[in-house]
């Protein structure tokens, strides 16, 4: 009984209570002074700041959010494209895992930040390293989330399969991808969430725009309305794209939709 | 005994374990015929199910061989058709998907799979479900369509590997008399594995008891009960004897496994 | 019910705990100051006075820790961590027109101006030959105006005509040598590392700026922070710190040549040669020159000079902050 689901109406709406409620609070220690507002600045003064930065004569926030998406979703879609046939195979294959594994081990829990000196001389300064510090921030996690995926697909079913006169082939493309697909698309979810914690890293240097690029050089103005701007709209393109994924699962798993519950 | 579709021939399977080896069947040999229904029973552990997975070619022998048609078997075979006891439905597939798996890696047209799928989907009573999702199914329901999807196959033999030991005591019942029915329909060859001594003389031509580690056969049972699958055959006094027989036969292996465990 | 119970008592302990040592830890001695500061040549009275034992003379126990950036030493100042440090004043107004009013501004210790310059790769050699080429520096700091004030003087529009590149201090030199930027301008030490790579060019000078022309500073002259909470808890105190850190002053003043010794190595890595050359550029404002320097005929006429810039041109800073309110000179009265 303790896990129930509320439901998707009163959950959100016990969410934006809970909201408000924190909103209400920050904004009511910054305008009491509690909080100096060079420190935090109220909810209030972010929106402002928001508006400034979106409506004014050279706004910069829907570009940036544009061009720091650009640079997220390509780092993004080429760790995906390395990072789950890869994934696949050491799935499937013991003695392959074994030999990659300890090498995923000692990537994986490198920040995305340590790249930056190796990206640089290798790549410049360009967009490719930027790509670099997101592929390299999310292609181990991938590759894991991968593995798993695969190695939880029921072996019963590759021996069903098999025994329905299947070719290993036949059942990587017919039993393995399928079956790992759901596994895989939360894997890919939470890792296009870790792509994005990234894009500071991505647009520490050699970078001109960008929401990474924009909380960079509103600390240096000393700008705290600024930094929140860009933070907040890091959460929001984050949300926005969960939501997008979740509808991208209904449409690659119906039948997780229909069979929900039982 | 040229008509043997499936020969066993002096198998032994050894598994060999960190504690040393394990022999799981030996010196087995039996004879299935064509058209025939045979019951493997035994206690657990008895190795039956390595047996059924030697035939399906997902375990090779230590020694002897398996042969069906007189060639031995050396690699998974699609030609037995395997019935597995969790049903092993690909759960994103449909059930008329899953019923066409077979014939569409195997090359069938798109149009012979449909109208063969809409065949074996109505044998089995399923007509209505075909684009329902095996989540969507009772346990019953879903063990159809494992069935549905084996003999869409087109096996020589189906192996089934208690298939019906997860369903509740009624569906249970159901499913036996409808896999009769629709064996006699076709006049499929089956290999059954059980522990339920219930189902075994209700389906089969042919009962093999088999003795615990090292599993070999103990004896052989010709069953010459009427097979209509009818509860009231339960009753008949031949049945009961039958039974009881049997089931001293299997009591005795068990004790025996039971004292091998605790000792 | 019972592990539920002990369960919970562990855990308000352990909370207590925490607590407990995180008000311990906060505890410095009172008379601990921290000083934070970069590579450059303007912290050398800093390091001399704890080098020559003279922070100690007057009671201090001088920590030093190193923050490469003005604007990281500035929030550390105004977060209460650090006490005093030397900084661009460009990060100072930047912050005073955002409403962080937890410092004093008391000093302006130095001009060295002739320290950052504008320097090319290999086959550009005049302002027309940068348009459309990349530069690279941090972004702002001190360079940041002075590029665009060099860039306006020679007729290119900084946002039009070629593209800036945003660097961290310590990438420009590595950068510029791989060739992915065109130009790149910093301050020392970085500056002579851009020249002394081959076929360098060096196109134009912060003494080139108009800045330097009307008031004799460089762009983002260096100024004197002290935290305010920590100056008036205090005030004796306070003034006992800036007087020893004047004497520090004076004393590199009369002994640069000895200073740079007691100093390379252990606070700058650059060649002894390199620095005694630099240092002889430096003009040190003792105390009786702060008297002079810190009024609108001195460095302020300047600061206002800069802010129209930052507000008026750059838009980086959303008022023109009244800096004069910043400005502590009592401090400076012993």
């Amino acid at each position: 009984m303790e896990g129930k689901e509320l439901g998707l109406w009163r959950s959100s709406v016990i969410g934006a209570i809970g909201l408000l409620v924190f909103l209400s609070l920050w904004e009511v220690l910054v305008r009491t002074n509690v909080i100096d507002p060079f420190f935090l600045p109220a909810p209030t003064q972010v929106i402002d700041k928001a508006i400034q930065m979106t409506t004014a004569k050279d706004a910069v926030l829907l570009t940036d959010i544009k061009i720091s998406a650009t640079r997220v979703l390509t780092g993004f879609l080429l760790s995906v494209f390395v990072g789950v046939p890869a994934g696949l195979i050491m799935g499937m294959n013991p003695v392959i895992r074994a030999a990659i594994n300890p090498i995923i081990s000692i990537i994986r829990p490198l920040p995305a930040l340590s790249w930056i000196p190796l990206s640089m001389l290798w790549l410049g300064i360009d967009e490719q390293q930027k790509y670099a510090i997101v592929f390299m921030g999310s292609f181990a996690s991938i590759l894991v989330y991968t593995t798993d995926a695969t190695m939880r697909v029921d072996p019963i079913l590759r021996r069903a399969a098999m025994n329905l006169g299947a070719s290993p082939l036949q059942i990587l493309r017919y039993v393995i991808l399928p079956g790992a697909l759901p596994d895989l698309l939360t894997g890919l979810k939470v890792v296009l969430a870790i792509a994005w914690t990234c894009v500071i890293s991505a647009e520490m240097v050699g970078a001109n725009s960008g929401l990474g690029f924009r909380i960079w050089t509103a600390k240096e103005w000393s700008d705290t309305g600024q930094v929140l701007v860009g933070m907040i709209s890091i959460s929001v393109t984050v949300l926005v794209l969960d939501i997008l994924f979740r509808g991208l699962e209904r449409v690659l798993l119906p039948y997780q939709r229909k069979t929900s519950g039982t | 005994m040229s008509e043997a579709l499936i020969k066993f021939d002096n198998i032994t399977k050894r598994f060999s374990l960190r504690k040393g080896d394990i022999v799981a069947v030996k010196d087995f040999s039996l004879e299935i015929k064509k058209g025939e229904i045979l019951t493997i029973v035994g206690a657990s552990g008895c190795g039956k199910t390595t047996l059924l997975n030697m035939v399906a070619g997902f375990l090779t022998p230590s020694s002897g061989n398996i042969l069906l048609d007189g060639q031995p078997i050396t690699k998974v075979e699609p030609r037995c058709g395997m019935i597995f006891q969790n049903y092993a439905l690909f759960p994103w597939l449909s059930v008329r998907k899953n019923v066409e798996f077979g014939p569409k890696i195997n090359g069938v047209s798109k149009k012979v799979r449909r109208e063969e799928s809409a065949k074996y989907i109505e044998m089995v009573g399923l007509k209505g479900f075909e684009d329902a999702y095996p989540g969507e199914l009772s346990g019953g329901m879903r063990q159809r369509t494992a069935l549905c999807r084996v003999l869409a196959n087109k096996p020589d033999i189906l192996l089934c590997d208690e298939p019906f030991a997860a369903l509740d005591a009624m569906t249970r019942q159901i499913m036996q008399q409808e896999l009769l029915r629709i064996v006699n329909e076709s006049g499929q060859t089956v290999l059954f594995i059980t522990h339920s001594i219930d189902e075994a003389l209700i389906l089969s031509d042919k009962i093999v008891v088999m003795s615990v580690r090292p599993g070999t056969v103990k004896h052989i049972y010709d069953i010459e009960l009427p097979h209509s699958g009818k509860v009231e055959v339960q009753l008949t006094d031949e049945y009961l004897k039958l039974k009881r027989q049997i089931w001293a036969m299997v009591e005795e292996e068990v004790k025996i496994s039971m004292n091998i465990v605790s000792s | 019910m019972k592990t539920w119970l002990f369960r919970i008592t562990f855990v308000c302990f352990f909370i207590i705990f925490l607590f407990f040592s995180i008000s311990c830890t906060d505890k410095s001695p009172s008379n601990q100051v921290i000083v934070v500061g970069s590579q450059w040549y303007g912290h050398i009275p800093v390091w001399i006075g704890i080098e020559k034992g003279i922070f100690k003379k007057y009671g201090f126990d001088v920590k030093w820790q190193f923050i490469g950036k003005s604007m990281d030493r500035l929030n550390a100042i105004s977060s209460g961590d650090a006490h005093f440090a030397s900084l661009g004043e460009i990060a100072m107004l930047s912050a005073m027109a955002h409403g962080n009013t937890r410092f004093y501004w008391v000093g302006n210790q130095d001009i060295a101006p002739g320290f950052e310059g504008l320097v090319a790769k290999e086959g550009i050699t005049s302002f027309e030959q940068l348009k459309g080429k990349k530069i690279g520096f941090p972004f702002g700091a001190s360079v940041d105006i002075t590029c665009r004030l060099l860039l306006k003087q020679h007729g290119l529009d900084p946002k039009k005509d070629v593209r800036l590149v945003n660097l961290e201090v310590g990438d420009v030199p590595s950068v510029f040598q791989t060739g992915r930027i065109d130009a790149a301008i910093i301050w020392e030490p970085g500056f002579s590392q851009l020249v002394s790579i081959d076929g360098a060019t060096v196109l134009g000078m912060d003494t080139d700026t108009e800045v330097y022309k009307k008031f004799g500073t460089m762009t983002g002259p260096d100024v004197l922070i002290i935290n305010k909470a920590w100056s008036d808890e205090d005030r004796l105190r306070a003034k006992r710190f800036m007087k020893a850190y004047f004497e520090s002053l004076e004393w590199v003043d009369y002994n640069p040549e000895e200073a740079v010794k007691l100093i390379q190595g252990k606070y700058i890595n650059q060649d002894l040669s390199l620095i005694q050359k630099n240092i002889e550029k430096f003009i040190w404002h003792d105390i009786e020159d702060q008297r002079r320097i810190m009024t609108d005929n001195g460095i302020f006429g300047q600061a206002d000079y800069i802010i129209r810039i930052l507000h008026e041109d750059m838009k980086v800073i959303p008022n023109k902050p009244d800096f004069r309110k910043w400005v502590n000179l009592d401090i400076l009265s012993f």
